[in-house]
């Protein structure tokens, strides 16, 4: 039976409150300005687009304010950590942060499409009514004012208007077409693409949002749409059958007056936060670290062992590096691969690109003997910041399934799970784990291989067999001397051939469906929560798995948590 | 993360910005303002650029994943040989075809849009990058051998909760 409620419900709550409230607030805004009398005579000239600009400026100024909320890495995991009640539920939305931002900013683009498309008629019409020559209402509200003293409706003021050049004519016009440069300019750089090849064109394009916040808040400042602000000496719509007689007693000249900016009102509050937020990303990254050992592994990968006062983690989580001497403005998100009762805290960088081998030259990694600290390099590190295998121990049972690099944030993990699990201080939920790696080869991962070693071994000195289980499944295939080599040994070694480990190696990926049963049949009535880390199409799989295998009837629960940077 | 490859960006820039032309020149249409024809040209060329571009390039270091059903567009893109390779030819293209958007209201986002595309691909240009088409490999033959031992032990589904352990 489909258990998507454990899953996925949380999820569209919050989605379906927040599309809910995007509609009350256009629908509203909309309303207002189509009924209310202040606008008649600007209705009058631009028609119904007035309703869809200004309703879908409104919806532009609740999700810019929401917009910065997502990214505030210190803050979620600040409320991750202390919340209280319904803590898994609150903790794995607040790990879907990105997820949000995304809706966030696609909901901006749609509603700036509307914005620019009802301004462009509005412009056009008030273009078009400059010219009429019938003596009309048009023709009248446009040649306002008609003594010095007097107040104008119609923005443009010259006699024959290109609209084009109108519109660059005002703050509104030109801060617009900035602003919207600069949302076309963030999106294009934010496609997966770009963000998976060239991080930093993604990061460093990603702060224009800065001119976009600047000229969000002063694109009204100019005050050009107005209202009426005489109605009761000019009631409607009696007064507007008669342009003639506007003057009289009956019917003043209509007067008009601009409205008060209010973008910056939705965005302060964000701001501020945001402002507190990267601040406190600075002050913590500016914090001494200690490198107390630099371990070089095989394959280009070397683990940096340090030490920072104040320094908490939980398994799994990642941290920011800045390494000054090769970058003032890089930062690069590593995960950590030290367990929390570890008395330092480590990373495994792989040599990849100039920042990774610069940073490897500085610590020596090459020269193969042991160096002093103060030859070090001075590093910043900020975070660490929350991924969800927080949560590994409040299940009966956890899956780790790790793709690729995506290993490495279970290295962390597989170490607290067994320090804790041979030092328990309180009792935890949590009786197996399983551990699935599927990786090409096991290149550049021998140190994780000595790791699951260390581990299995521990587990036959005590006894304790059955707590953590292995497969690893590697996909590259193999050649005919791996092949041969392997039926030769295969069948009477305990030890697997290639890994070296008892737990035997699979080749080929693994079947999913097939492993998933097995995991709800052993684990009947359980809870038990699945940890990925690795390529989307896979885990929009395992969700789906998930989703399935989950059993109302008999309470075996698959909660499924996806990690990404 | 390597050098970076201005074309990359330039490419997925394109794309958004044809979207914000081909808005534009809808908008233009359906308004029916003075000099809205602008509008029909701004279409036909959002529409041109968007094939243009949507076959990706081949990059200089790394996988490079193709778009869906790009493989046609690829071939076709290719015949256009220095036309479709250059990046400084493609930064002088877009300049040019922004110019006629920036006349009416509706599309001037889409020109302003444009140049800074076409900005992008002068620093792509600049820097020496090309676009070559992603080819597809034929598929190898591996030799026949005979009787060489190819699959190594397939691992049934284990049961989990059983001993793993050979009996022997």
């Amino acid at each position: 039976m489909v258990d998507w409620i454990t899953n996925e419900a949380p999820k569209w709550i919050v989605v379906g409150t927040w599309l809910i409230l995007n509609t009350i607030i256009f629908a509203v805004t909309f309303v207002s300005y189509r009924d209310a009398d202040e606008y008649y005579y600007l209705r009058v000239l631009v028609g119904d687009s007035l309703c869809w600009a200004r309703a879908s400026a409104a919806c532009l100024n609740f999700n810019v304010m929401l917009i910065l909320f997502p990214v505030c890495r210190k803050l979620i995991s600040f409320i991750r950590g202390s919340c209280g009640c319904c803590p898994r539920v609150l903790r794995r939305q607040l790990d879907k942060n990105i997820t949000y931002h995304r809706y966030f900013a696609y909901m901006i683009c749609f509603q700036t499409a509307i914005h620019v498309g009802a301004h462009c008629f509005n412009f056009e019409r008030l273009a078009a009514a400059k010219r009429v020559t019938e003596e009309n209402l048009v023709n009248y509200l446009s040649r306002l004012p008609l003594t010095p003293n007097g107040t104008w409706i119609n923005p443009i003021r010259v006699a024959d208007p290109d609209p084009t050049r109108e519109v660059v004519k005002t703050v509104a016009g030109i801060t617009g077409i900035i602003i919207t440069l600069c949302l076309v300019l963030m999106v294009s750089s934010s496609t997966e693409i770009i963000k998976r090849s060239y991080y930093e064109v993604f990061w460093f394009t990603h702060h224009i949002f800065i001119i976009f916040f600047i000229g969000f808040v002063i694109h009204g400042a100019q005050m050009i749409i107005h209202h009426q602000s005489n109605l009761s000496a000019h009631p409607l719509p009696k007064c507007a059958e008669n342009p003639k007689g506007w003057g009289s007693s009956e019917c003043a000249i209509p007067e008009f007056e601009g409205s008060m900016p209010r973008s910056w009102i939705w965005l302060l509050v964000p701001a501020i936060i945001y402002c507190i937020e990267r601040i406190a990303r600075l002050v913590s990254g500016l914090q001494k670290v200690v490198i107390l050992k630099v371990v070089s592994h095989p394959s280009g990968v070397f683990e940096l062992q340090m030490q920072k006062k104040g320094f908490h983690a939980a398994p799994g989580q990642y941290i920011l590096i800045q390494c000054p001497k090769v970058s003032y403005l890089e930062w690069h998100p590593f995960t950590l691969t030290s367990a929390p009762n570890d008395d330092y805290f480590s990373v495994h960088i792989r040599r990849e690109g100039d920042w990774t081998n610069a940073v490897a030259e500085l610590c020596h990694v090459d020269e193969g003997e042991f160096q002093e600290t103060w030859k070090m390099p001075k590093l910043y590190v900020d975070g660490p910041f929350g991924t969800a295998t927080e949560d590994v121990f409040a299940y009966d049972v956890s899956v780790l399934i790790g793709c690729g690099i995506g290993i490495t944030p279970f290295a962390s993990v597989l170490k607290s799970v067994w320090y804790k699990f041979c030092h328990p201080k309180e009792t935890v939920p949590l009786q197996r784990v399983y551990l699935y790696w599927v990786c090409p080869d096991t290149h550049s991962f021998e140190w994780l291989q000595g790791l699951l070693l260390d581990l299995e071994r521990q587990m036959r000195q005590r006894g304790t067999v059955d707590f953590l289980k292995f497969h690893i499944y590697l996909t590259r295939g193999w050649n005919a001397n791996q092949a041969r080599n392997i039926t030769l040994h295969d069948e009477g070694s305990e030890y697997d051939v290639v890994t070296g480990l008892h737990h035997k190696t699979y080749f080929g990926r693994p079947q999913w469906e097939v492993v998933f049963k097995q995991l709800a049949e052993t684990h009947k009535g359980q809870s038990t929560g699945v940890f990925f880390c690795g390529p989307k199409p896979l885990s929009t799989t395992l969700h789906k798995l998930c989703n399935r295998l989950s059993n109302f009837a008999d309470k075996t629960k698959f909660y499924y948590n996806k990690e990404s940077f | 993360m390597g050098k970076i490859e201005w074309a990359r960006w330039a490419n997925e820039n394109a794309i958004a910005s044809s979207c914000v032309v081909i808005m534009g020149g809808i908008l233009a249409v359906s308004g029916q303002f003075e000099l809205w024809q602008v509008g029909v040209y701004s279409i036909i060329m959002g529409v041109l650029m968007i094939l243009l571009e949507y076959p990706r390039g081949r990059r200089q270091k790394g996988t490079s994943p193709e778009r869906k059903f790009q493989f046609p567009l690829s071939v076709v893109v290719s015949k256009g040989r220095l036309l479709t390779r250059s990046y400084l030819v493609r930064f002088i293209v877009y300049l040019i075809i922004s110019v006629p958007c920036c006349f009416i209201l509706p599309t001037l986002l889409g020109a302003v849009c444009y140049m800074t595309t076409g900005c992008i691909y002068l620093a792509a240009g600049i820097s020496g990058e090309e676009w070559t088409p992603i080819g597809r490999e034929p598929m190898q033959q591996g030799p026949t051998v005979f009787e060489e031992i190819r699959r190594p032990p397939p691992r049934g589904p284990v049961q989990e909760g059983t001993d793993t352990k050979n009996k022997l």
